[in-house]
């Protein structure tokens, strides 16, 4: 099955579903609130996205400059730095740390870029299978799922889901009391922390200026994951350089509304280096591993560069009428929603279905919301025509041919009051021939995909341009 | 070694990617231009607000689920860190050194652990494993806390001989005593003084902590409590004296 033809079909399943359907309703719907909150309490919050995306540009100016700083400040206090292409690197330098030193158990905080190079089947195929630490991840790890949102990355999974997982593989009493699941990760997770020999974190952002590794979370799972293993290895894409520590304070008032509605998440960690001389607690070595993968190809299109700037908050997701209704698992890419739809053509050119950038309203609510100010629907215009011209994945479209005929009709229709009157009158008689019980059930052919959900409504009887001239002329009766 | 050769190519990419377009990049469609704009500084103004620093500090620490009390001297923060202790009915108590020494001299709450003190410079035991058990082990850890943000509640923790990373972590309760005048507005200041005081090369850990931890990953009900500690008491002195 073609990457089109499973787009559509994981689209229809996830409509068909209305248990997922009203679910994400309802967790999107609260996130929007939530943030919404958060915003309305910061009068200067436009001022911190404009700054937000100033830092964001000069750091993607000058991106060689700052990875090469980074670099240098890494190893003057005590780190190491690899660098990768592809994926495929990316995971053989983990490898290559993990095997150095004899690692066998490996525990892991939230890294969407670990996903992105699929480095969890890739450690486990080798010997060495990372445990996820973060709740929301380690219970689609025990489920052997995908994440389906950014931030809550097993929103799809009620409480009886989570409470008959946890039984199945954990072996403990069916129960869908949230506390007691939560209590049961911790008692569970924490052995793993105290016996791990490497922890992999990703990476909010990584600071130019002093060489600090910065990792927001609420759970403490990243504090342990990058506090007790004596190696720590930080797997980040090449596109978290922000210039100077001073930065953060604009991305750490920004990030955590945009996520969650909170004016900070429980922790933050700005981690410079391994453990100084004197220091009792922490590793012993840093590593990080900065990964290209498709980015460089990004920062290369002019027109779409700014994609780069996401902070991952998953406020566009939230607010994205396309995914409310199908959910991030539809878009099988490692980042759905807006962003996902503008990043992953170039991270993942194989495994990217050509409709994301048409899969979208273009209603604009994402760049309302987004810290950073990426113009995404702007930049989906720029992808969608890519797509047309052939430069992304050359998927054939349906129907194509029958789409350049619509629009040149409809372009010669708008080009002429009376060509537009003539087509408006055939499209009114045309419509009542479609009519069944006051409403438009069903169009024929390829017009069936504006009916196969939703009902149209009827046209009225009468355009307003009638109803305007009767009015004038005073023959204005009932429509 | 094969693998270092892909610095070389992805700096090599990326300088491509910037080189085609001459910089600036994008013209910015939001119209922001490319000179930076004096930064907004705290989002309230701690100042102003009665009882100034310490009651926004207070008011923000508590919608985060900290427990914070405030007390006029360092004896009253003894003192106030015993009754804590004593609720929480607790036999094992780890305190941190820079808990321990002056000003909060806290040692003598330290309970539960019979074993001798560690100091990174221990080659003869394996430190970290120690380490691990011995925070584990504890229901409690008790430090200071170099600075705290005022407008978001947030108290900054900076990792050091003296200050055990694992303390704050590991035990289900965290004791954090702050001094008023170490809190200060919120980010901007605090990323001025660390650079000040080159924070980030003397400390290879720096934390913010906001409350217990927390997690909404099941139904996005909040739950408090996951790995972190799952209660935090904050003790606020205002006596000033350096440590």
């Amino acid at each position: 099955m073609d990457l089109h033809a499973r787009f559509v079909a994981d689209v229809r399943r996830a409509i068909d579903n209305p248990q997922l359907r009203v679910l994400l309703d309802d967790v999107t719907g609260r996130f929007v609130e939530k943030r919404a909150a958060a915003v309305r309490a910061v009068p200067e919050w436009e001022a911190f996205r404009d700054e937000a995306r100033r830092i964001k540009e000069e750091a993607l100016a000058h991106l060689d400059r700052h990875l090469l700083e980074f670099e240098r400040q890494v190893v003057a206090r005590g780190g190491q730095v690899h660098w990768a292409a592809t994926a495929d690197q990316a995971r053989r330098h983990v490898l290559a740390i993990a095997r150095a030193h004899g690692v066998a158990r490996m525990v892991k905080s939230k890294s969407m870029v670990s996903e992105e190079v699929h480095l969890n089947e890739w450690m486990a195929a080798h010997g060495i299978a990372p445990v996820e630490t973060d709740f929301g991840e380690w219970i689609i790890q025990l489920a052997g799922e995908r994440p389906s949102h950014v931030i809550a990355p097993a929103i799809h999974k009620s409480r009886g889901d989570v409470g008959r997982l946890f039984a199945e593989k954990l072996g403990i009493p069916e129960t869908d009391d949230i506390e007691t699941l939560t209590r049961e990760a911790r008692r569970h997770l924490r052995r793993e922390f105290c016996s791990a020999d490497l922890g992999m974190s990703g990476a909010n952002f990584l600071v130019a200026e002093t060489g600090t590794i910065v990792v927001v979370e609420n759970e403490g799972n990243a504090r342990l994951t990058t506090t007790a293993p004596p190696v720590h290895v930080v797997l980040a894409g090449i596109e978290k350089v922000i210039p100077r520590a001073a930065d953060l304070a604009v991305f750490l008032a920004l990030l955590p509304r945009s996520a969650t509605g909170q004016p900070m998440s429980s922790y933050v960690s700005l981690m410079t280096g391994p453990r100084r001389a004197g220091e009792t607690d922490g590793p012993d070595e840093l590593h990080v591993v900065l990964i290209d993968n498709g980015r460089s190809r990004l920062l290369a299109d002019a027109a779409a560069r700014e994609a780069l700037s996401c902070i991952r908050c998953g406020a566009c997701q939230n607010v994205c009428p396309v995914y409310r209704h199908i959910g991030g698992h539809a878009y099988e890419t490692v980042y759905a929603g807006p962003i996902g739809a503008l990043v992953s053509a170039h991270l993942d050119r194989a495994g990217t279905p050509p409709d994301l950038p048409f899969a979208s309203t273009l209603c604009g609510a994402c760049a309302d919301v987004c810290p950073v100010k990426i113009d995404i629907p702007t930049v989906l215009l720029h992808l969608r025509d890519q797509v047309m011209r052939g430069h992304l994945p050359d998927q054939p479209l349906p129907a194509r041919w029958l789409q350049r005929l619509a629009i040149r009709a409809w372009a010669s229709a708008m080009a002429s009051p009376g060509r537009y009157r003539l087509a408006s009158k055939l499209l009114r008689l045309a419509t009542r021939i479609v009519v069944r019980g006051g409403r438009i059930r069903a169009l024929p052919g390829p017009f069936g995909n504006w009916t196969r959900f939703r009902d149209f409504p009827v046209p009225a009887r009468k355009t307003f341009h009638q109803l305007w001239k009767e009015r004038k002329e005073g023959t204005a009766g009932h429509v | 070694m094969a693998l270092d050769d892909q610095r070389d190519l992805v700096l090599a990419r990326v300088r491509a990617a910037l080189g085609s377009r001459a910089a600036p990049a994008v013209a910015s469609r939001s119209g922001v231009t490319s000179e930076s704009k004096p930064l907004p500084i705290a989002f309230v103004a701690p100042g102003a607000a009665p009882g100034g620093m310490v009651a926004s500090f207070t008011q923000a620490a508590e919608e985060a689920q900290a427990m914070v009390s405030v007390v006029e001297s360092f004896d009253a923060a003894r003192q106030r860190v015993g009754e804590i202790l004593a609720s929480e009915g607790v036999g094992r108590v780890l305190v941190s050194p820079d808990a321990a020494d002056e000003p909060w001299r806290c040692g003598s709450f330290a309970r539960g652990d019979d074993a001798p003190t560690i100091t990174g410079q221990d080659q003869t035991i394996d430190v970290r494993r120690v380490r691990i058990a011995r925070a584990e082990a504890a229901e409690v850890g008790v430090t200071a806390a170099t600075f705290g943000l005022a407008d978001t509640g947030t108290l900054v923790l900076c990792a050091s001989p003296e200050h055990h990373r694992l303390d704050s972590l590991l035990p289900p309760v965290h004791v954090a005593l702050v001094q008023a005048c170490d809190l200060l507005p919120g980010l901007p200041e605090l990323f001025d003084r660390l650079s000040a005081e080159q924070g980030f090369a003397r400390h290879s850990a720096i934390t913010f902590v906001r409350g217990p931890s927390r997690t909404a990953d099941i139904e996005l009900t909040l739950t408090i409590g996951v790995h972190g500690p799952c209660k935090l008491f904050i003790v606020v002195v205002e006596e000033v004296r350096r440590g």
